[in-house]
């Protein structure tokens, strides 16, 4: 049996077993199930060692053979670097150790707050772009928008009730059905998915050749 | 008026009046009052109402990248559970940074150091492996996690002996960024174990979950910083959200006149196209 062959009966007999458990509960389905869970586990924590000796071939390959800009290769020594560092002193002193806490409160906390807050001023500018009512569609969109913004900030019940209460109709009726439909359809292309794998149909998991 | 100039202002115009109209409450709070939603109050009712010994388990799926909104919940929800001395509680996180949280609620509140350790809390620290992850420890706890975050074995905590599978769990609070995250909880604790869930989400995901509320998926949602500032105000707290508060709405406000500047230079410079 060739490589393809066998990871697609591996894939065929996890994926109906455990798909299988939450229909039928016997003790051997309910056990190989747990079983086959429970590497799921043991296949993340491959997964994450995995990504660890990537990024340090990749970043390690670009140093190495000086590929990309100066700039890229200072990066990617920063990154390498500190990965080093954080490995060091997670393994030495434990992960809730000062020292470990420390690199995650100066460079990683503040780093990723940045990049997360810096949406705030990408929406402020992209509403002043978009949100203009060029047709009914966007104006729609655009009172909508206001209302629900309004409404949801302590300002809105400042200004008027109507403000919250329009929200949360807004929120409940058209909101809700629209999230409802897409919850519905996603679960349905998942099981379409799903099906595919199993049947065999959809194998681009396997990678080519 | 020049109209066509507005149309054209300089993006960083705005940049620099969101940083103003962020940092002047914070120095200068105005005080805008709150009025408590509906599915945050859910939420508070449930934890209030837990019966005696109740097992919560408290999941911190998220990172330090939304920990600006998100460390907030999770100190309400923390401090909320911990004021009753008779629930045990359960530490878990599906996500690598997940763990930051639980050395950070403990530092902002003590309490758990004068609680006994694997009777009445334990911290079972980071599981890898994501959804199948939570299905896998949902399933059998004792199964996939044999230690805890401190190397003790997990059949040595006497907590954990009443703890087999997510059906003996009375509570599941996950305070949750992304995937795996609330759909995931819900696929394979709340589906196939009937454990109730609270779920604190960023606020742009909060419309995405509210069916799940509806549904009764969800027994309670706190969705963004609105909901902790809701939250502090329930636990008579006065803490960093309803700080925050007058922020989100003076930004709100500020975004709004913006938009409505743009759509008034767009009509007059089409009225006089024509």
């Amino acid at each position: 049996m060739k490589g393809r062959e066998l990871a697609f009966v591996i894939c065929l007999f996890v994926g109906v077993t455990v798909g299988l458990s939450g229909y039928i509960s016997t003790p051997i389905i309910n056990s190989i199930s747990s079983e086959l869970l429970s590497w799921g586990v043991v296949l993340g924590a491959f997964a994450l060692t995995l990504g660890l000796l990537n990024s340090i071939r990749i970043h390690g390959g670009r140093i190495a053979r000086r590929h990309g800009t100066p700039g890229d290769r200072v990066f990617s020594a920063v990154l390498l670097g500190m990965m080093a560092i954080a490995t060091v002193v997670g393994l030495a002193k434990g992960t809730t150790s000062d020292q470990y806490q420390f690199i995650y409160k100066t460079f990683l906390t503040p780093l990723d707050g940045t990049i997360f807050a810096l949406i705030a001023f990408f929406i402020a500018s992209a509403a002043w772009r978009a949100f203009i009512a060029r047709n009914s569609d966007a104006a729609i969109l655009l009172v909508t928008a206001t209302i629900v913004m309004l409404g949801r900030a302590p300002i809105g019940e400042l200004i008027t009730r109507a403000l919250p209460e329009a929200t949360a109709w807004i929120m409940d009726i058209p909101n809700m059905a629209a999230q409802r439909g897409i919850i519905i359809g996603a679960a349905l292309g998942s099981i379409a998915l799903g099906l595919r794998i199993l049947l065999g149909i959809e194998r681009s998991y396997l990678g080519r050749g | 008026m020049n109209w066509a100039s507005i149309q054209r202002m300089d993006r960083r115009i705005i940049y620099a009046a969101l940083i103003v109209v962020l940092s002047f409450p914070l120095f200068k709070p105005v005080g805008i009052p709150l009025v408590g939603a509906e599915i945050t109050r859910k939420a508070f009712d449930f934890i209030d109402q837990l019966p005696q010994g109740a097992v919560v388990v408290f999941s911190t799926d998220t990172g330090v990248a939304s920990q600006g909104e998100q460390y907030p919940q999770a100190s309400v929800l923390f401090e909320q559970v911990t004021r009753r001395e008779d629930i045990k509680l359960i530490l878990i996180t599906f996500w690598e940074q997940g763990t930051i949280y639980f050395t950070d609620l403990q530092k902002a509140n003590p309490v758990l150091q004068t609680r006994t350790y694997g009777e009445q809390w334990v911290d079972l620290g980071y599981v890898p492996g994501a959804e199948s992850a939570m299905a896998a420890v949902g399933d059998d706890f004792h199964k996939v996690l044999t230690t805890d975050a401190r190397g003790n074995a997990i059949s040595s905590l006497p907590l954990m002996a009443d703890v087999l599978t997510a059906k003996d769990v009375d509570l599941l609070i996950t305070i949750s960024a992304g995937t795996p995250g609330v759909p995931e909880f819900q696929r394979q604790w709340n589906a196939r174990h009937g454990t109730p869930m609270v779920a604190a989400v960023l606020s742009q995901f909060a419309t995405i979950y509210m069916p799940y509320v509806n549904s009764g998926q969800l027994v309670g949602l706190l969705g963004g910083l609105r909901a902790a500032a809701e939250y502090e105000q329930y636990l008579g707290l006065a803490g960093t959200a309803g700080r925050a508060m007058d922020a989100l709405s003076l930004s709100h406000v500020m975004v709004i006149l913006f938009v409505g500047l743009a759509n008034v230079a767009h009509f007059m410079q089409r009225r006089k196209a024509q």
